[in-house]
């Protein structure tokens, strides 16, 4: 067997596992650009911007990876009998002596029981197209029900980071002391509502201001102003509206009748006991 | 299609058969040791030297002597003594007179042979060693500024002796290196030293041997062996192996380039030896063994620890 034949066999080889890869390659692609496109869906982000460059890139990648590892150790590792024969005739393309023409002749012989289908993984093959009609199916329907997780991943981003904003804005106010009720209207986080309001003390002859430090937990106070001398009567009772009142419920004097009902209802009580 | 591939063509497809006959031709004196014989043929087929070793009594020089009967080959017996002098190998000039004219007159030595056995080599001095070094590497001889082509096919079978060391002089790294493979001979097993007193207690003359290959077509089978194929990933873990010598831990010293050609020639020849038309991983790791362990040193560790050349060369194939 000459030098060009060899030649032309081991093209050959390199061809037909090409195809084989392609076949293989594109399947895949199809699959991750259903997922892809799925998932993306699902989340309510527009499918097509990430499904074709994910597949397209997936592809490319794994295509010529594979396709430089095309040897001959595929097929000598599937066919033993193969095993060393084959790469020694690829290295010896430029040595021509009997004993490498007997070699030639030798894996001639046994390429010819070496079928293309022994590389071709059907059950997986068949895996795959079973995962790229469920996936077409999954996305049909959903899209049909127009079920997801997420109605609009932009509008959700825009929500979320107003919410966040919101409650980072609130924090710093808490912090600063400039939330709504601190010592004003109620409602919100604020220092008020945890440390309590400022307030005003008398202390004997002074009045006292006393305010809780947000940063740490003593009390601030200074002197406002001393107070003025009031009488009891005048701070108190005025200023209260305190006044006497008769309970109007309260009788000295009972009807005959009153006293007979009276008289007999407790007379029943202790007859009871 | 050269004359010589032409016979080989048609040898190439009686090789096995060949080599089967060879093996039942020299079954007749040599009982067992197949292994050392084969290892004996696979120096042949390399065209370079083999170092034996083994006990006396084992049958080594009986077994060279029938391989040069069945090879058609001219053989001759060196005896190396410490008083062995380098003319005593090579030859020297003497004095002839003839007519009244006196004349120097090349007396030739043993080595010219095809094979060579020096036997016990390591019992002769450096010096008288070192005489074979010329006619092992380039095949030929200088006596008095003349240089003299060996005989093809040349090889030298040389045997040394594990005991018995006083007195001795181990072959220098340079002269070890030289040799292909480096071949233990065993004891022979119990069935088999059976046959051979039965054998050699009963008769005393030795059957007729006859010559399987020819001189040439040992010479053409040298050149077929080279020939054989091997693919770029056998000569990388050849030399993957090799290299591996030079930075194993159990070992002091590692082994030359020599040993990556040595391996790779073995493997081949090898390969022709059992009917295959390529190197395969299994020839490689086969012939590591001889073709390595006399151009190793192990190191002070490993000794204490009780190594061989060959166990550490165990090691270094696991892991390599």
């Amino acid at each position: 067997m000459s030098k060009e034949m060899i030649e032309k066999i081991l093209k050959e080889i390199r061809h037909t596992f090409t195809g084989l890869i392609l076949f293989e390659q594109l399947l895949n692609a199809i699959l991750a650009f259903l997922l892809v496109y799925f998932v993306l869906f699902m989340f309510g982000i527009p499918p097509l911007y990430g499904a074709i460059p994910a597949a397209a890139i997936y592809f490319i990648l794994n295509f010529t990876r594979r396709v430089r590892g095309i040897d001959v150790d595929i097929i000598e590792k599937k066919y033993p009998q193969l095993n060393e024969r084959l790469r020694t005739v690829r290295d010896s393309l430029d040595q021509n002596n009997f004993i490498v023409e007997k070699l030639r002749d030798e894996v001639d012989l046994k390429m010819s029981k070496v079928t293309v289908g022994s590389f071709f993984d059907m059950k997986q093959s068949f895996l795959k197209i079973g995962a790229v009609c469920l996936l077409c199916f999954m996305i049909i329907f959903t899209s049909i029900f127009n079920l997801r997780l997420i109605n609009d991943m932009g509008e959700f981003i825009t929500t979320a980071g107003e919410k966040a904003v919101a409650i980072s804005s609130n924090i710093n106010d808490f912090f600063e002391g400039n939330a709504e009720g601190n010592g004003g209207d109620g409602g919100g986080l604020n220092g008020a509502a945890i440390f309590g309001s400022k307030s005003k003390a008398e202390l004997g002859k002074d009045e006292v201001l006393m305010q809780m430090q947000y940063a740490n937990d003593e009390i601030d106070y200074s002197r406002e102003k001393q107070i003025e001398d009031q009488q009891f009567e005048e701070r108190f009772l005025n200023s209260r509206g305190f006044e006497g009142a008769v309970d109007a419920t309260y009788k000295e004097e009972y009807s005959k009748t009153d006293r007979k009902v009276i008289k007999s209802y407790f007379m029943e009580i202790a007859n009871n006991k | 299609m050269k004359k010589e591939d032409a016979m080989l063509s048609s040898e190439y497809e009686k090789l096995r058969k060949t080599f089967d006959a060879l093996y039942e031709q020299l079954d007749k004196i040599v009982i067992g040791q197949r292994e050392t014989v084969e290892l004996i043929l696979i120096g042949l087929l390399a065209d370079s030297n083999v170092l034996l070793e083994g006990f006396p009594g084992l049958g080594k020089t009986l077994m060279i002597k029938t391989l040069a009967q069945c090879l058609d080959l001219k053989f001759s017996r060196i005896q190396h003594t410490p008083d062995l002098m380098p003319s005593d190998i090579t030859g020297t000039q003497v004095i002839e007179e003839v007519g009244g004219k006196r004349f120097f007159k090349f007396q030739p030595g043993p080595i010219f042979a095809n094979i060579v056995l020096a036997d016990e080599i390591n019992r002769a001095t450096p010096k008288t060693q070192s005489a074979l070094l010329e006619a092992m590497q380039e095949k030929q001889v200088t006596v008095a500024s003349k240089t003299m082509p060996l005989d093809l096919p040349f090889f030298v079978l040389a045997t040394q002796n594990p005991i018995e060391q006083e007195g001795t002089y181990p072959l220098p790294e340079a002269q070890a290196d030289r040799f292909l493979l480096k071949v233990v001979v065993r004891y022979p097993t119990f069935e088999e030293e059976v046959k051979i007193a039965e054998q050699y207690a009963k008769r005393q003359k030795n059957d007729e041997i006859k010559a399987v290959i020819g001189k040439n077509s040992l010479l053409a089978l040298q050149q077929f062996t080279r020939q054989v194929p091997i693919s770029s990933d056998m000569v990388q873990q050849a030399v993957k192996i090799v290299t591996s010598t030079r930075t194993d831990k159990n070992l002091e010293y590692g082994a030359s380039p020599r040993a990556s050609i040595g391996l790779i020639l073995a493997a081949k020849a090898r390969a022709i030896l059992n009917g295959r038309n390529h190197v395969s991983e299994e020839d490689l790791k086969t012939m590591a063994y001889p073709v390595l362990r006399h151009r190793i040193i192990l190191n002070f560790d490993a000794e204490r620890q009780g190594m061989k050349p060959d166990d550490a060369i165990k090691e270094l194939l696991k892991r390599v």
